[in-house]
């Protein structure tokens, strides 16, 4: 530890200015994050500074890693006794207290000022380690400054691209994980840890620069790609949350409903030729005041002659309901008429002649149960309010068009839905995704349309306004757990269900 | 006589290229041990192999009783390393080089430190990249020297110095070498010969000979052979008569294992009629190019 702190206090010699004018920048923007609720004009300031941020915490700690460089065989203090745990350790403590902590206590007492509990800022804290672990690593393995932003560069748009690359080669929802995503986050950072940890060791312990790059390589690699295995992670949130008040939840076949209602166009969102099929189903046994979460469907047909289709999981089609808003159509109540969507291969399709012929569709589907709500209401317009104890709530109209509401939340639960009523009786739903204390929900334009709150400006644009004190009620649900339930439909023929037909998709960037 | 440095089968391989190639050296405690040979010799990569700062593709190599692959801050603390091509901290000074460096070091000699600046006439307040090479070699000696190494190892210390830095850091280096084993790469030879006690010429990745210096001088002799007039060569000559030449009626090489008796005996059965015999000792730069040449024709 005394190298260490030796190794420490001469990175702070060194880099005493560039230190100071950092955390002067740190400071400046705690400042505009603290007025910016009560002063919006500021918000184009905190963006350029919050690029300067950015920029200036990546080469603080690129320049502290670099002091003592690992690449190379030059370096004065390779035949020096430098202990490498202590040159690690004061590269660690220089990132920490000179750039994270600053930047965790200051991002604090901004969210502080502004009414919400400190714990809010918490997750800022690990994220910014992580990536001060990625800048570290990259650091390790790089040898000149080009090469490192080679790296970083390569590696955001890589991560950029793979979505819909990887979409294209394996199907459309490879990115959206839904609840399971936090499963996924955690195996993610699992990984990440693990990779940035090997590399570190292997760097700062016995210098193998060749190695390292090839598990960064791969393991970033891996990362961008995604892991594998929805299936898995829901059925470990399904063994650890358990299914929730879902006993009685039952989907059949609701053979009585003529197969001529569908609930409105079907468009192909797949990335193969497919044939849309609706099949009308009933889902019964819902707790009053719950909702259900569809989160995946999988659906086998089996047709006369040995004919074989697995959707695999998908979230693409599965259980429809009348909502159109977004991904709320996948919210299920006791109150409306669902259909089992099915895209189906179309060469499948027309081989095994599924308009004619009898077929056996089984289908098994993944739900979240979501709890009655509990409601808030918040007055708009306005700039910041407090939901509960630690949580904030913000409206913006940010491009005219649609209306976002951004909540922070320190009380816990999952923040999955909201509804917004306002006092005029009308209402609009919005779906809310969680990140770490982050919702943030979305009304579309459509609603606010059907709400009557947008009108022309004269040059031609679109706002969106609000005509005296109006309330939203912002229903908050919790999960209380997940469960599958299976459907099966023997001896149906899909003709009378087709909803439509489509080309094969070209990649949507 | 104990080994502070030994290898055995040492190789080292960069890619398809053979850098070190079965490379068998043996460095005697309290020697001064000077590693020569041509560019791409080997001896850089040799050093850097040593001081753990490469990692030997084979063989074995022990520094200071300790597998060289495992040198550590323990080890490093007993040895002094000096490079011709060290990247320094260029920020700071001398001063707060020497500083900073001092808390590594049990042994550090403060005292010791202050006179090497002294010596070395080093201004405490420039900034290493504000010195000159001369200067920057002359820092990095003293902050080698200052905590009394057991093995210091200087790594083409000479070159580009002019004649004066360059006795300047020898005058300093053998100040302090008591008790102290020195491995040196160096291509000035004619400085190496005036204080080194052993000697290893190292070519295309292999130790060709590794002797004490005294030996090596009194074995390689250059063969002056008179006639009465111009006089063929015949085609078997001795395997150790290397860089035949013929002038007149003078015959002249190098004998690379020359001996007062033997080597006139060997040359009157091959030449009753030589008229006079005369062998010449070698300074160790003749050595090494006579060496060299034939390692090139050889190739």
């Amino acid at each position: 530890m005394r190298e260490a702190l030796l190794i420490f206090r001469k990175d702070v010699a060194h880099r005493q200015g560039a230190v100071s004018a950092f955390l002067l920048l740190v400071i400046a923007r705690m400042a505009i994050d603290i007025l910016l609720p009560r002063h919006s004009g500021l918000a184009g300031a905190q963006m350029v500074l919050g690029l300067v941020f950015v920029v200036a915490a990546i080469g603080l700690m690129y320049d502290a890693v670099k002091q003592e460089t690992i690449v190379g065989d030059g370096q004065y203090w390779l035949t020096r006794p430098f202990p490498w745990g202590s040159i690690l350790a004061a590269k660690a403590l220089f990132i920490l207290l000179l750039i994270l902590l600053p930047v965790f206590l200051t991002g604090t007492v901004a969210v502080a000022v502004n009414g919400v509990s400190p714990v809010i800022a918490s997750p800022l804290l690990v994220i910014l380690a992580l990536a001060g672990a990625f800048v570290v690593t990259v650091a390790s393995v790089t040898r000149t400054p080009v090469q490192f932003i080679l790296c970083v560069v390569a590696y955001v748009v890589l991560s950029v691209l793979s979505t819909p690359v990887m979409e294209h080669l394996f199907g459309y929802e490879t990115g959206m994980w839904g609840s399971a995503q936090t499963v996924r986050y955690a195996a993610d950072t699992a990984l990440y840890l693990a990779v940035t940890a090997a590399v570190i060791f292997l760097q700062y312990r016995r210098r193998a620069t060749p190695v390292s790059r090839g598990v960064l390589g791969a393991g970033l690699l891996v990362l961008v790609i995604g892991l594998p295995g929805w299936h898995p992670a829901f059925a470990l949130l399904e063994k650890l949350k358990g299914p929730g008040p879902s006993g009685s939840v039952q989907i059949a076949f609701d053979a009585a409903r003529s197969p001529q209602v569908s609930p409105g166009g079907w468009s192909n969102v797949t990335t193969y030729d497919a044939v849309g099929v609706r099949i009308p189903i009933a889902i019964a046994g819902i707790p009053a005041g719950a909702h259900l979460m569809m989160e995946r469907v999988r659906t086998t047909i089996d047709a006369p002659g040995g004919g074989h289709w697995d959707s695999g999981w998908s979230l693409v089609g599965g259980i429809v309901g009348r909502t159109e808003l977004g991904a709320g159509q996948r919210l299920i109540d006791a109150r409306n008429d669902y259909w089992l969507e099915l895209n189906v291969d179309s060469s499948f399709y027309d081989r095994a002649k599924l308009q004619e012929a009898p077929v056996r569709v089984r289908s098994t589907a993944a739900f979240a149960t979501l709890s009655a709500p509990r409601i808030d209401r918040m007055p708009i317009p306005s700039t910041a309010y407090r939901m509960g104890p630690g949580d904030l709530c913000s409206v913006s109209i940010p491009d005219g068009i649609q209306l976002v509401i951004t909540c922070l939340s320190a009380s816990g639960g999952d923040l999955t839905d909201a509804t917004f009523a306002l006092t005029d009786g009308k209402r609009a739903e919005g779906f809310g995704t969680r990140l770490g204390g982050l919702s943030a929900w979305t009304v579309f334009s459509t609603a606010i349309t059907g709400l009557g709150l947008m009108e022309p400006t004269p040059s031609g644009q679109v706002r969106a306004f609000f005509t005296g004190p109006t309330m939203v009620e912002i229903a908050k649900r919790d999960t209380t757990g997940y469960f599958e339930r299976s459907l099966t439909i023997d001896n149906i023929r899909l003709g009378p269900y087709e909803a439509g037909r489509s080309g094969p998709r070209s990649l949507v960037w | 006589m104990s080994s502070v440095i030994r290898t055995e089968a040492l190789c080292k391989h960069f890619r398809h290229t053979e850098a070190l190639r079965d490379l068998a050296l043996d460095v005697p405690a309290g020697s001064i041990y000077a590693l020569v040979g041509p560019n791409g010799a080997g001896k850089t990569t040799t050093i850097k192999v040593l001081m753990n700062i490469l990692r030997p593709s084979g063989g074995h190599s022990e520094v200071l009783d300790v597998d060289s692959r495992r040198l550590g801050p323990a080890e490093f603390a007993r040895i002094g390393y000096v490079s011709e091509n060290q990247e320094m901290p260029e920020w700071m000074t001398v001063e707060y080089f020497l500083r900073f460096l001092r808390p590594f070091y049990p042994t550090w000699d403060e005292a010791l430190a202050g006179e090497l600046l002294r010596q070395f006439e080093l201004p405490r307040d420039r900034k290493l990249r504000q010195l000159s090479r001369g200067m920057r070699m002359k820092t990095a000696l003293a902050s080698s020297l200052a905590y009394r190494p057991e093995l210091i190892v200087l790594d083409e210390p000479f070159t580009g110095l002019d004649a004066l830095v360059r006795d300047e850091l020898i005058e300093g280096l053998l100040a302090r070498a008591e008790n102290t084993t020195i491995l040196i790469s160096s291509h000035d030879l004619a400085e190496i010969e005036s204080f080194a006690s052993h000697v290893g010429y190292l070519e295309r990745g292999r130790l060709r000979f590794s002797e004490e210096l005294d030996t090596l001088t009194g074995r390689f002799r250059e063969v002056v052979l008179t006639f009465d007039g111009p006089r063929p060569v015949p085609p078997q000559l001795p395997r150790s008569w290397v860089q035949v030449e013929t002038i007149g009626p003078v015959i002249r090489f190098v004998d690379t294992e020359f001996d007062a008796e033997r080597t006139p005996a060997t040359v009157r059965g091959l030449f009753p009629d030589v008229r006079d015999i005369a062998g010449n000792g070698m300074p160790l730069r003749s050595i090494f190019v006579a060496l060299a040449k034939v390692g090139r024709a050889a190739a």
